[in-house]
């Protein structure tokens, strides 16, 4: 409403300028409030940050107490390691038990294993150096009949495993006594699979 | 929250015929409560000096916030003219208003005017007339207003005359502020009338009628002869509670003006008093009283016709759908009901701390009707 003063008109300015402040202020206020509140907080969430780094980078009793069983337990098995390792290397030896006990039932009724004789042979380069390692393994046995005979080098090589090419027939003789019976020899060769240091040491 | 955003509204501090009246609310727009309030009888051209000397004696309990004070005059302290000015005159404008002030007021150390323009109209008959209101103050008053102003530490913000501020507050309080309203103030020594229109004063002019005279009246309906003072029979009771200095020696003036708090805890300065004599003197002569007040109603309620016919006149017909009563003169025994029954036109007593829903005193919601200005003051600028 329009009036009509005696005074100034910027008295009133003044006034109404005045009337205005502690809006102001709380304006003011409110919004340093909310930045302190902002501040604080980002400043807290940094304290949690350092502290979980810190956290982290703390040596851990229980995982200090841990690694050093570990570490006991491991210095106690490399112990009984010195002596298991001859064992277990002995063990990764190829074996020839199995087929010697098995041999005998798998040349047919046919057949008569009368020996066995089995070696190794060595390819060395050098004196010290082996290049491959091979079992060598010669079967006598007496056979009835011709299929017998034919069909027994094939019978060792399917049992043993060894090479194919390797199943050869190294003689035959006919036995003076008995007319349908044979005696045949038969080497096979299968090679050795040894570790890659027994082939650099030895 | 509610520390940061409490308001106080600026001190309102209106200077009377009869008393000063200082004010302040605080809360804020939309849930203001009084916060400070008191009333300090006095009277004459050194009421100024006067109200405050008694104010400063009470500053601590007032409990006052802040300086900055919203002052008004009473209407009998200036002039209130309507001038209109023809389309030939306009060039000298400045002049014509000047001339007005001065013949208006007569005063050694000059004449302070402000105009507001009130309506550019074409006549039907003639060419475009233009209406000024025309305030004229003696250069002398405004002196003693302001130097008693800060001589109680306070810091004058705009000075007006309480027209202006009395139509602020019923203004604000209005439900309907579309339609055009008007309101009478029957002030102790002076009346005026204006209209309110589009939320602006759209026409104010002073009234013949005023309290002094109405209290005349009903003292001589009553048979209520004091001893005379300043030629008024029957004052006796009114200008003795109201601590007038210049008619009454001052070793005879009331104890109860040096009271202590009121019933409210607002330090009190001393009450009309006489008031309440002549409305318990009233009782059971209400017949006598609006019998006397016939005539003075009716004259009153003429001169608001011819000025409602004036104001239609000027805005194509625009009616004034009610009237609202302040002042000294409707506190008066039966004066109220003979004025709206002479006026024909819905009035009522002003209530505007009921309207702005405004929490206040039991003592100043019983004269809602003369806190119009002070209220008007302290709401300066939450229109």
């Amino acid at each position: 409403m329009k009036t009509a003063d005696f005074l100034p008109p910027k008295l009133f300015a003044a006034h109404m300028d005045r009337r205005r402040t502690p809006r102001r202020i709380a304006l003011v206020t409110m919004f340093s409030l909310l930045c302190a509140g902002v501040t604080f907080a980002v400043g807290w969430e940094t304290r949690q940050q350092e502290e979980s780094a810190a956290l982290a980078s703390r040596p851990d009793a229980a995982a200090i107490e841990a690694q050093q069983a570990l570490d006991a337990l491991f210095t106690e098995m490399t112990e009984y390691a010195l002596r298991l390792d001859p064992l277990a290397e002995h063990l990764r030896m190829p074996t020839a038990g199995p087929i010697l006990a098995g041999l005998a039932d798998k040349v047919g009724r046919a057949s008569d294993v009368e020996k066995i004789v089995w070696k190794h042979e060595l390819a060395q380069a050098r004196r010290s150096s082996v290049l491959a390692a091979s079992l060598v393994m010669e079967v006598t046995a007496t056979v009835r009949g011709d299929r017998s005979l034919l069909e027994l080098p094939g019978l060792l090589q399917e049992f043993t495993g060894y090479s194919k090419e390797e199943a050869k027939t190294v003689k035959t003789e006919v036995m003076p006594d008995r007319r349908d019976t044979m005696r045949i020899q038969v080497r096979l060769v299968g090679n050795l699979e040894l570790p890659s240091h027994m082939l650099k040491s030895n | 929250m509610s520390l940061l955003s409490r308001t106080y509204s600026p001190i309102g501090l209106h200077f009377g015929s009869l008393e000063t009246r200082i004010l302040q609310l605080r809360g804020g727009p939309g849930h203001w409560r009084v916060g400070t309030h008191a009333v300090c009888p006095a009277r004459g051209k050194n009421r100024h000096a006067l109200a405050v000397e008694k104010i400063a004696q009470k500053t601590r309990n007032l409990r006052l916030n802040g300086k900055d004070t919203a002052v008004s005059m009473s209407g009998d302290a200036g002039t209130v003219s309507l001038v209109p000015v023809d389309a030939h005159n306009r060039s000298r404008l400045n002049q014509l208003l000047a001339e007005t002030a001065r013949r208006s007021i007569a005063d050694d150390e000059g004449v302070s005017y402000q105009c507001l323009p009130l309506l550019t109209a074409t006549l039907d008959s003639g060419p475009l007339r233009e209406e000024y209101l025309l305030l004229s103050v003696g250069q002398s008053e405004l002196r003693r207003t302001k130097e008693a102003v800060q001589t109680i530490g306070l810091r004058p913000i705009g000075l007006e005359m309480d027209a202006f501020a009395t139509a602020r507050a019923l203004q604000i309080g209005r439900k309907n502020k579309e339609s055009a309203w008007g309101f009478v103030h029957i002030g102790f020594g002076h009346s005026f009338f204006g209209v309110v229109s589009d939320g602006e004063i759209g026409f104010l002019k002073p009234l013949h009628l005023d309290g002094q005279r109405l209290l005349q009246t009903l003292n001589r309906a009553l048979d209520r002869v004091d001893e005379p003072v300043d030629g008024v029979p029957g004052m006796l009771d009114i200008l003795a509670a109201s601590g007038d200095n210049d008619s009454r020696p001052s070793d005879s003036r009331d104890d109860d003006e040096e009271g202590g708090d009121d019933e409210d805890g607002a330090p009190s300065f001393g009450s009309v008093a006489g008031l309440a004599t002549l409305k318990e003197a009233a009782v059971g002569h209400a017949v006598e009283i609006l019998h006397a007040l016939r005539l003075e109603a009716e004259a009153l309620a003429q001169e608001v016709r011819a000025c409602i016919r004036h104001f239609a006149n000027r805005h194509k017909g625009a009616s004034v759908a009610s009237l609202m009563l302040t002042g000294f003169g409707v506190s008066l025994p039966e004066v109220e009901k003979a004025v709206s029954t002479a006026l024909g036109i819905p009035s009522g007593l002003a209530t505007p701390f009921t309207d702005l829903d405004i929490k206040a005193p039991e003592s100043v919601l019983k004269e809602q009707h003369l806190w119009c200005a002070p209220l008007g003051l302290a709401l300066r600028g939450y229109e």
